[in-house]
């Protein structure tokens, strides 16, 4: 831009040239405001935004919103931006208000949406999430998000944990733990301590036997336990003793002792407790394991820090602000919005009324089935990586194998899904008689769908692996699988995992080959097994979206497109933040 | 060796993850084999699955069906899904993969045969009358009967712009039209039945999936006309004036009788389901059969929620009996 | 693949370590097989379905008829791909429209304007462009597009159409033209670059002038691809463009020329060659067999086209890469 001593025939040019940069600028964000726009509308429709009243909305902002962007700026620690913040949360209500009389006044109107809602998300939103952003590069808005992203994830993890139990049946997951893992665990550590190889030879075999013998039992026997006596023994206890083994690293033997003792109590006791609240024990023992533990050990570290620890503050601000918020809403009687995405959406199965109809059916299947394409696409997808990279030269006939397969890889990137869903239908539903919509016949359909972008991926993440390990490796006289297994894999392990979990962000949303494969319209109950057939999160989406009812598309399929996008935030967050992690490791 | 404690356990914690996601996985698979059996608290519980297909037309009430039914039966799992009636017949039902097939028209002779070679029997039940009603204001003296030909001039995409033009004698004033939103399924079904071509339809006219605002649309203007599902003109037959329509062999009146007998042509048609003779031989899927035939005189459901027309009493005793009998058959 | 050559000969002594080396090479290569296997599988799917119904139905009818009608109400099925395929047209061009100029003024900005930080924003942001699913793009299409373009712009708009399916094909596509393309003005090397300013360029001259020619190989690959994407695309256009497979009218401009009004094509439904794919396995239909085998003809076509579309773009990326 330094351009005083220029020529003026040069201005011209000048222009075209900020032209171009602004053009291009707005290019780059069209797509991007686009998408925003939607979103904003399709979060007013499934929490039913337009019903609320603007001194709900501006309430709320008040008691949750305004002590967490405190604290933020206050960790911040920027005069200008303190300023800025406060006009923009402060002078957004009376800029918005003013600017909807002046377009009403015009005789227009933005459809669907209030003063209020409007400055909620062309204010509050945006400067909340820069002021997130630029308080946690300080300490204390660093351990506020630190503990808020470990309660989330906590949460989150756990609700997985249930639901994966939905389908995987914990009775089966107990024999298992009891007659293999436990057993083989055993001699690894006996193995590792004692140096014995017999031990280390015995323990994938023992566990493999007692796998058998769990699934041959799990069909002679029912238990008459409750699931909650079976999580205790299969979960918390192992859960306890990792924790327990982890602390041995750091502290002597009796705090470490302490430490997996509480991890033990604290949820056992706290489950108990949730019967209280109305929490099926058994369900709040999987969430307060997954939720108390990462916890308290981040707790325990800000404490121990030098700074930050006011961090610690923000949960209590915004439990704080939601009971005083609830309590002005109650006590103003301002109306509320009744929104579609609720805890009962979630939690129940479809029905013909929009009020009640729901998710859950489609919210297990989706996961069931992606667990499935999970360990099918990782296991497929890694073993072709391994070979086209590490295992094939690149002259004579190897090298033309890897080319071939390059090629077909990159092709089959490209073939369209609606494709892939012929596929199923053909081979597996129809010539292998896996079933219409089984479970099994959509797993596999799916995992064929993303096998290219998991292959690209773990490709890339394996080339990544610098060569002077794998040459340090053969040097020291491993052998090439040697080389592969211990030096390859675990140095590219968290590139690959960041791959499959995006491809897997791919294969959550896929629809149409799930209605080539013939997947059920509607299920009221979630998938038990292999054979069961399943529904999906998009397939639900999708059988309601034409359904003629106003209440069914405005509401209940924009509280699924919600959810969906919910899913998938999560999903992808876990793949930032491996990548995240392994980049500061390295 | 101490320095390199850090690097070390990283890789070792990375290679145990390596593991762990194995043996999950290996897990995670063979764990599904196990089925659940999460105490169902009253051991004589009906528990299995139930396998829906077909028409799309009958998928609202086989959902509302199955909806109601698992209210009160919850170890059954049932799932609906729209393939058409022929799609169903073919892929899943006579391949002997579904349990029902739902069918807008009877089953045909091909896929008759289809069933046969493969073994499937089964047995047709109606489970309710799909029709339209097509209203003018009650003030309208001049028209009281339409033949299929000028309805479809006033309904098709290049359509007649006044009365006159649809017949001779009708008053020279300009039609107001009020009909089915694309979306519904009444929209395909009267595009089909009266235009001749699905989808194909006049812009000319207010859509709307509100039954109500078809009425007040017509209650508005002495030249308005409207179409909507049967139900609603079975429960408020005063509000406006319902026309007979003639197919070819006279002018025939909607109702309740016509419908169900198929005289009230092209805007009537029975809805049926087939389940499979082997599956009834199941408790879960007997029951299930039973409690459809039951529902299909419930008015609230059929016609309440779903906008179909009840089966009459005697229909459904015809159909008890003919699922009872295939039920003892079945179950021996 | 025994004896690679990288691979030093230290293990010669260990001759089962040597064989579960090579039983894991095994593994790992009936893993890779397992991708050709795909191809193979897919081809041989759709061949032997689609064989079978132009043994019932001649290609040249599927190829060059206008009428698709897979339901059989009123007289036979008609399965005439003409229709199917202007709908797929119409679809592709308008979502190039929106995707050819936006994403690659998007590239530019990337490569030439944009600061590290910018770019550090802007490109997750892009790529989550192409993470949503697809159904919900087709569900703000039918829901939001449709019913803000009817108040503003078209009145008279139906409330499925094809404009508004393409729009959300169009947005959904620009991150793969803008990354595609930036990788390959990426690739450009600032030597061009600094030549071009050593030679009183301004940097509107260098970005439009050297820098973009340079990376046109890379540019073009990635409209290719990108409208592959677009053709294949199916539950943006299934939710909201409808399923009228129909001929547009064509209308005589002064009374001689005759011409096809672009408002007949995208105002009004309309149906692609995927939204005739899931309504045959999905949709109400009496066509029995002969409708099921369509399907798989349709795949075939969609098959091919894509895979020729794939394989155009490798190959003007090869032709016109200038080696640096």
């Amino acid at each position: 831009m330094s351009v005083e001593r220029r020529p003026s025939f040069e201005r011209v040019a000048r222009v075209k040239g900020t032209l171009l940069e602004y053009l291009s600028l707005g290019a780059s964000l069209v797509g991007i405001v686009a998408l925003a726009v939607l979103l904003v509308y399709v979060a007013v429709d499934a929490f039913d935004l337009a019903s609320a009243s603007h001194e709900w909305i501006l309430t709320y902002v008040g008691t949750v919103v305004v002590p967490l962007v405190a604290l933020f700026l206050y960790s911040a620690d920027d005069p200008g931006l303190t300023v800025r913040v406060t006009l923009a949360l402060g002078g957004g209500p009376i800029a918005s208000f003013m600017a909807f009389r002046l377009l009403a006044a015009m005789g227009g109107s933005v459809p669907g949406l209030t003063w209020s809602v409007f400055y909620l998300f062309a204010f509050v939103v945006p400067t909340t999430a820069y002021v997130l952003y630029a308080g946690s590069q300080g300490p204390i808005g660093a351990t506020a998000v630190g503990l808020l992203g470990r309660l989330l994830g906590g949460i989150a993890a756990g609700l997985a944990l249930v639901v994966l139990f939905v389908v995987f049946d914990p009775q089966l997951w107990t024999l298992a733990y009891t007659l293999g893992v436990l057993p083989t665990g055993a001699l690894v550590a006996f193995a590792r301590r004692r140096e014995s190889s017999l031990a280390n030879r015995l323990a994938l075999p023992v566990g493999i036997i007692g796998f058998l013998a769990a699934t041959v039992l799990d069909g002679l026997l029912v238990f008459y336990v409750r699931t909650w006596l079976l999580y205790v023994w299969s979960v918390a206890a192992p859960v306890a003793l990792g924790v327990g083994l982890l602390a041995a690293r750091e502290r002597d033997r009796r705090e470490a002792a302490l430490v997996g003792a509480l991890a033990f109590a604290v949820p056992v006791a706290g489950s108990l407790a949730g019967t209280l609240v109305g929490v099926a024990p058994r369900h709040a023992l999987l969430v307060l394991l997954t939720l108390a533990v990462p916890t308290a050990r981040f707790v325990r570290r800000a404490l121990d820090a030098d700074e930050g620890a006011l961090g610690l503050v923000a949960p209590l601000l915004l439990a704080g602000g939601a009971v005083v918020g609830t309590l002005v809403v109650q006590a103003g009687g301002f109306p509320a919005p009744d929104p579609w995405l609720d805890w009962s959406y979630v939690t129940s199965a479809p029905s013909r009324h929009p009020e009640q109809a729901g998710l859950y059916p489609a919210i297990v299947g989706s996961i069931f089935v992606i667990c499935l394409v999970a360990v099918l696409s990782f296991v497929l997808g890694v073993g072709t990586a391994v070979f086209l990279e590490d295992y094939t030269a690149d002259e004579g006939l190897s090298g033309t194998i890897t080319r071939v397969i390059q090629v077909n890889v990159a092709n089959l990137a490209a073939v369209p899904s609606v494709v892939y869903g012929l596929l199923g239908l053909g081979l597996f539903a129809n010539m292998l008689g896996m079933g219409f919509g089984t479970v099994t016949t959509a797993s596999l359909t799916l995992s064929l769908l993303i096998l290219p972008i998991t292959i690209i991926s773990a490709q890339e993440a394996i080339r990544a692996v610098p060569d002077h390990l794998r040459q340090g490796s053969y040097a020291m006289g491993a052998t090439r699988w040697q080389t592969t297994k211990n030096v390859v894999l675990p140095e590219a392990l968290p590139g690959i995992l960041t791959g499959t979990i995006l491809a897997l962000g791919r294969a959550i949303g896929e629809t149409a080959p799930l209605i080539m494969i013939g997947a059920p319209t509607t299920v009221f109950s979630p998938p038990e097994g292999f054979a069961s057939r399943v529904s999906a999160m998009p397939m639900q989406i999708y059988a309601w979206a034409d359904a003629p009812q106003p209440e069914f598309r405005y509401g209940v399929v924009a509280a699924g497109v919600v959810t969906l996008l919910v899913v998938l935030l999560a999903l992808n967050g876990t793949a930032i933040l491996i990548r995240n992690r392994y980049e500061t490791e390295v | 060796m101490a320095s390199s404690q850090p690097d070390s356990t990283w890789r070792t914690s990375r290679r145990t993850a390596l593991a762990a996601i194995g043996t999950t996985g290996a897990l995670g698979l063979a764990g599904c084999i196990g089925l659940g059996q999460e105490g169902d608290e009253d051991g004589g519980e009906l528990s299995g699955d139930i396998n829906i297909a077909g028409s799309s037309t009958v998928y609202p009430l086989m959902f509302a069906f199955a909806e109601a039914f698992q209210g009160n039966h919850d170890g059954v799992n049932i799932d609906v899904s729209r393939t058409g009636s022929g799609g169903g017949f073919q892929n899943h039902f006579c391949p002997g993969k579904t349990d029902f097939n739902n069918a807008s028209r009877p089953i045909k002779d091909e896929e008759k045969q289809l069933c046969e070679d493969n073994g499937v029997e089964w047995i047709e039940l109606q489970v309710a009358t799909d029709a339209l009603t097509v209203v003018v204001n009650n003030e309208a003296d001049f028209v009281d009967c339409l033949t299929v030909d000028e309805l479809k001039q006033i309904w098709q995409p290049d359509a007649a712009e006044t009365w006159a033009e649809v017949r001779d004698g009708f008053p020279d004033e300009e039609i107001e039209r009020y009909g089915a939103a694309e979306t519904s399924g009444t929209f395909d079904y009267f595009t089909e039945n009266v235009v001749g071509e699905a989808g194909a339809h006049t812009d000319d006219y207010q859509a709307t999936e509100q039954d109500n605002t078809i009425v007040q649309g017509v209650q508005g203007s002495e030249y308005a006309i409207g179409y909507f599902g049967f139900s609603y003109y079975y429960n408020n037959p005063d509000v406006v004036k319902a026309l007979k329509i003639d197919d070819g062999d006279g002018c025939v009146e909607p109702s309740l009788e016509t419908a169900a007998s198929g005289e009230y042509t092209p805007l009537a048609r029975p809805l049926f389901t087939y389940p499979s003779t082997e599956s009834l031989g199941e408790e879960h899927v007997a029951e299930f059969a039973r409690y459809v035939v039951e529902q299909t005189t419930n008015e609230d459901l059929v016609a309440g929620d779903v906008g179909y027309v009840p089966l009459t009493d005697d229909l459904q005793s015809q159909m008890q009996s003919r699922l009872e009998d295939a039920i003892d058959q079945a179950q021996g | 693949m025994s004896g690679a050559p990288d691979e030093p000969d230290l293990d010669r002594t260990g001759g089962v370590k040597r064989l579960r080396g090579h039983a894991y090479g095994g593994l790992f290569a009936v893993c890779a097989l397992v991708s050709v296997l795909t191809t193979v599988a897919i081809v041989l799917t759709l061949l032997s379905d689609a064989v079978s119904f132009f043994a019932a139905y001649p290609v040249a009818e599927f190829l060059t008829g206008t009428e698709w009608s897979p339901g059989n109400f009123g007289g036979g099925a008609d399965f005439g791909i003409v229709p199917l395929l202007i709908g797929t047209l119409a679809v592709t061009a308008v979502a190039a429209l929106v995707a050819i100029p936006v994403g690659t003024l998007t590239a530019v900005y990337l490569s030439e304007y944009a600061s590290t930080r910018a770019r550090a924003i802007l490109k997750p942001l892009l790529e989550v462009l192409a993470g949503v699913p697809t159904v919900v793009y087709g569900y703000f299409a039918l829901v939001y597009v449709t019913p803000a373009l009817k108040a503003t712009l078209f009145p008279s708009m139906a409330t499925f159409n094809a404009l508004s399916a393409a729009l959300m094909v169009g947005i959904m596509t620009i991150p793969m033209v803008s990354s595609i393309s930036e990788d390959a003005m990426n690739a450009v090397p600032d030597e061009l670059r600094q030549a071009g300013y050593g030679l009183g360029a301004t940097k509107y001259d260098v970005s439009t002038g050297v820098v973009v020619p340079a990376a046109i190989s890379g540019i073009v690959s990635s409209y290719v691809l990108a409208l592959s994407r677009a053709v294949g695309e199916t539950m943006i256009v299934v939710v909201a463009m409808g399923a009228q497979a129909k001929m547009p009218p064509v209308r005589d401009a002064l009374g001689v020329v005759p011409y096809v009004h672009p408002g007949d094509v995208l105002l009004e439904p309309g149906q692609t060659i995927t939204v005739a794919m899931v309504q045959v396995a999905g949709g109400d239909l009496t066509g029995g067999s002969l409708a099921y085998d369509a399907l798989f003809a349709l795949g075939l076509a969609l098959f091919v086209v894509t895979l020729m579309m794939n394989v155009i773009g490798d190959l003007v990326a090869q032709r016109y890469r200038e080696v640096y």
